[in-house]
């Protein structure tokens, strides 16, 4: 049915559809951020990321970004994927989510350059993959139909420049500036057993949801997005905080009085049962938003459309109607508006 | 703790002659470098990369060598020191002249044999390569070279399996004008040798060889120097033949059939070579070889006893558990138990099997297994003892635990203590994160209840981002680990925060360099 449909054709669906066959998992949280991960029986193998099937990437003119799928399945391009490389060769990004087809070869020449002024195309080989950082991610996918290389200069140069990078324009100063922190996010947070998405936090604020077709094809892009895109955005967290060391105690803290081990042992329970519960709650409070989605594009079977919502913009993949992969940043005028609500210490 | 030790330390704080500032300074130099050499592998780990880890561990090295070099060297000889750390060590003897320390000159040469000689060949190998990267080339460096090479009883075999790396280490030794006149001079029967050509081979080869083996290390000289005419000895003459007879290669290493099979015998297969060469195999390719032995229908026998326990884990993650490598894992246990100068009556365990304990892909499931290796040591420490995973699971001794999911140690702290035990170990690479700073805040609850059980931290794994291990605790002292038979790494580390001079006297005692120190 989607193969009938044309570009601009738009559908309302809920967030529920995008988390349905999910639970939220235990809450993590260290520092500025928190995840609440979504586990999941449903597992669609069908699927692999670029990661997980080593995809060759390469560019053959600048704002063209190509991808050659050797396996033998579909390879779903994450929304905003991208490639820092150690060539005399310009880094890319992806402007919007891609498809590639089993054994297929792909290029979008609607990427954008993530390092201006440096010549040269990158050789095809596999890389580290990356997920632009979430301040940019809005901008990305507002141009994601221009064919200009340069489109996102401009809010890579004011995105460093508010986080106190030199260097107009490229991506990689603050991944160089900041990379002892983005590695120490991916070192905090775990994968949790039949995970496939997560719901992501910064200072109690929700400001994204994930979700992935399989548990494998979590595991290979979950660094990527909470280092770069996630962690990026707890960075700029702590800048606003005046580039305070994060409040490394949990959000709900135990009383001073305690009288026992007992006592001790089933207050931290009782908070445990209530950081559960509040996850749920966080989760259910998203399930009735409504999403439009724009569609894009039907390949193998498979279609793409651009999300939008009062408080999320990215991109969902579909299968008919079930939804197989999902990342929905929450826009910054969402993230801005939400009131950080630290939680009081446990008291009965 | 310090108790722990203490028998083993002589006490002669006033010998050792330190100065002020280097009381100073030592503790946290001392801290830094044993976490770094206890564990540090010189492969990137779940959380850093190689590079970071190299920068890391050179800043440790560099610290605690700029305070006191003799201090530094013991150090080096610790039991638990991987050999990595022990190739940075003797690299960075090498490079830096001597000048002072406070143990005679003699102390350092016998401790630089005493490393070496530690070393796997391979390692040992690998550390004259990096002495030829780094154009370390004084005489010392030269004279170490040529005595463990030219001097060693498995020549022979090292010749065939590592010929292009002797060849490399010789040739920094001697130069590449007098490697190619020792493989002309060589090529010659003694009878024709003038007296300037004997000189040569007495200078540069004979004075190193040990024994009447003279003839047999020319021969295997030789051959590393590409010189294959007239090969008598048995492994020499196989491998040049095996080029053509490849039945020949049965005395071969497998590793150097394999590449002899990729080149010269194309049709056969890696299980043939694997069936031809199985009785070379050496301990540890045994137990590296099991599963494409197991592919290939090939068997190879390995003793389990003859492996460490962290390696036997790793084993068993791989291959399955067995009764066998149980077994053999309670006799090391409790062999290591025995000499650690310790016993509980009742020892608590936590064990964080979190996804992290994982590590990282070069070097899978090595962070659980040696948490489980350690935990199996510490129980045995104890007329009783209880475990349980940081996600609430009690678990056996001997016994595999797949790690996975988050990390949450704070409820697994206060049901252990519950059970009230002597002393509980938390076996945890420090990353907590449901939520972070719960079991910190839980230690500081429990010693508001009044309960003063030493609660101890050891980390299998190094986060070169922090300097050291990561602590969960403010008040908990991590203390990094790699191996079981390292544990007394940590110990001496928490002595000599507390007491400089106690823990430099347990550091000269646990190396055995009592011979070295001046009378008390």
């Amino acid at each position: 049915m989607f193969r009938k449909r044309k570009k601009n054709t738009s559908t309302r669906i809920e967030v529920r559809e995008v988390l349905r066959g999910c639970e939220a998992g235990r809450l993590q949280s260290v520092g500025y951020m928190q995840v609440i991960p979504l586990v999941s029986d449903l597992n669609d193998d069908r699927f692999v990321s670029p990661v997980q099937c080593d995809a060759d990437v390469y560019t053959t003119s600048y704002g063209t970004l190509g991808f050659r799928n050797s396996s033998d399945s579909v390879m779903i391009v994450p929304c905003h994927a991208g490639y820092v490389v150690k060539q005399h060769a310009q880094d890319h990004a992806m402007a919007h989510a891609g498809v590639v087809a089993t054994a297929g070869d792909r290029r979008y020449d609607t990427a954008a350059c993530i390092q201006a002024s440096q010549g040269g195309f990158i050789k095809k080989g596999s890389y580290r993959m990356l997920i632009l950082p979430h301040a940019l991610r809005e901008h990305a996918l507002q141009k994601r139909g221009e064919k200009n290389y340069q489109k996102l200069w401009d809010d890579i140069s004011v995105f460093n420049q508010r986080l106190g990078v030199t260097g107009q324009g490229h991506l990689e100063y603050f991944l160089k500036a900041f990379k002892k922190e983005l590695d120490e996010f991916v070192a905090e947070f775990e994968c949790v057993p039949r995970q496939v998405g997560a719901i992501v936090l910064i200072d109690d604020r929700v400001v994204g949801i994930e979700r992935a077709p399989s548990h494998e094809y979590w595991l290979s892009i979950w660094p990527s997005l909470i280092r770069e895109c996630y962690g990026s955005l707890a960075i700029e967290a702590a800048k606003a905080n005046g580039d305070r060391a994060p409040d490394r105690s949990p959000t709900v803290q135990l009383p001073v009085e305690i009288a026992s081990l007992e006592e001790l042992e089933s207050l931290i329970a009782e908070i445990a049962s209530q950081e559960d519960e509040r996850a749920r709650s966080t989760v259910r409070e998203l399930l009735d938003e409504p999403l439009d989605l724009q569609y894009e594009e039907t390949v193998a079977d498979v279609s793409i459309d651009t999300a939008t919502s009062e408080h999320f913009t990215g991109q969902v993949i579909r299968d008919g109607d079930k939804i197989v992969y999902a990342s929905l940043p929450a826009t910054s005028a969402f993230v801005k508006s939400q009131a950080r609500t630290r939680a009081e210490p446990f008291a009965i | 703790m310090q108790d722990l030790i203490a028998t083993q330390v002589d006490d002669r704080k006033q010998a050792f002659g330190l100065t002020e500032t280097q009381r100073e300074l030592l503790p946290l130099a001392f801290g830094s470098f044993l976490d770094s050499v206890a564990t540090a592998t010189g492969r990137g780990t779940f959380y850093n990369s190689r590079e970071e880890q190299a920068a890391s561990v050179e800043a440790a090295h560099r610290d605690l060598f700029d305070i006191d070099r003799d201090v530094y060297t013991a150090a080096l000889m610790l039991p638990g020191v991987t050999d990595y750390s022990r190739q940075i060590g003797v690299r960075r003897l090498l490079q830096t002249t001597r000048d002072g320390g406070i143990l005679p000159a003699e102390f350092e040469a016998v401790a630089m044999t005493h490393l070496v000689r530690g070393l796997p060949t391979q390692r040992m190998l690998k550390l004259f390569g990096m002495l030829r990267r780094d154009r370390v080339n004084n005489a010392r460096t030269r004279r170490l070279i040529l005595s463990e090479i030219l001097s060693a009883d498995g020549l022979e075999f090292w010749a065939v399996k590592y010929r292009e790396k002797l060849r490399v280490a010789l040739t920094h030794a001697w130069g590449r004008r007098t490697a190619s006149i020792l493989r002309s001079v060589l090529a010659k029967s003694v009878d024709d040798r003038n007296e300037k050509e004997a000189q040569i081979v007495r200078q540069n080869v004979t004075r190193f060889v040990r024994g009447d083996v003279v003839a047999r290390t020319e021969q295997c000289v030789r051959f590393i120097l590409g010189d294959e005419e007239g090969l008598k000895l048995d492994r020499l003459a196989a491998y040049r033949d095996a080029k053509s007879n490849f039945d020949r290669g049965a005395v071969l290493p497998p590793e150097t059939m394999e590449g002899l099979r990729s080149r010269y015998h194309k049709d056969r297969t890696n299980a043939e070579v694997l069936a031809l060469t199985k009785s070379q195999l050496t301990t540890g390719q045994k137990i590296a070889v099991q599963r494409k032995a197991e592919q290939s229908g090939v068997e190879v026998e390995f003793d389990p006893a003859k492996y460490d326990a962290v390696r036997l884990y790793v084993y068993a993650f791989e291959m399955g558990m067995t009764d066998e490598i149980r077994q053999a894992l309670r006799e090391k246990a409790e062999a290591a138990a025995a000499r650690l100068p310790v016993q509980f009556e009742r020892v608590g365990v936590l064990i964080d099997a979190s996804q992290s304990m994982i590590g990282h892909d070069t070097q899978a499931r090595r962070p659980i297994a040696t948490a489980l290796a350690l935990g199996d040591l510490l129980s045995a420490t104890a007329d009783e003892s209880v475990a349980i995973t940081s996600d609430g699971r009690a678990i056996e001794s001997y016994e595999l635990v797949e790690p996975s999911g988050d990390t949450s140690l704070a409820a697994g702290l206060v049901k252990l203590l519950k059970s009230d035990p002597d002393v509980v170990f938390v076996l945890s690479d420090g990353y907590e994160n449901a939520p972070a700073g719960r079991f910190g805040e839980t230690v500081a609850a429990v010693r508001r209840i009044g309960i003063q059980t030493p609660i101890h931290q050891f980390t299998p794994v190094f986060a070169a981002e922090s300097q050291g291990v990561r602590t969960l605790s403010d008040s908990v002292v991590a203390m990094p680990v790699s191996k079981p038979e390292a544990i007394g790494l940590g110990l001496l580390k928490a002595l000599i925060e507390s007491d400089v001079d106690r823990g430099v006297a347990a550091l000269f005692g646990m190396t055995k360099v009592a011979g070295y120190l001046p009378a008390a």
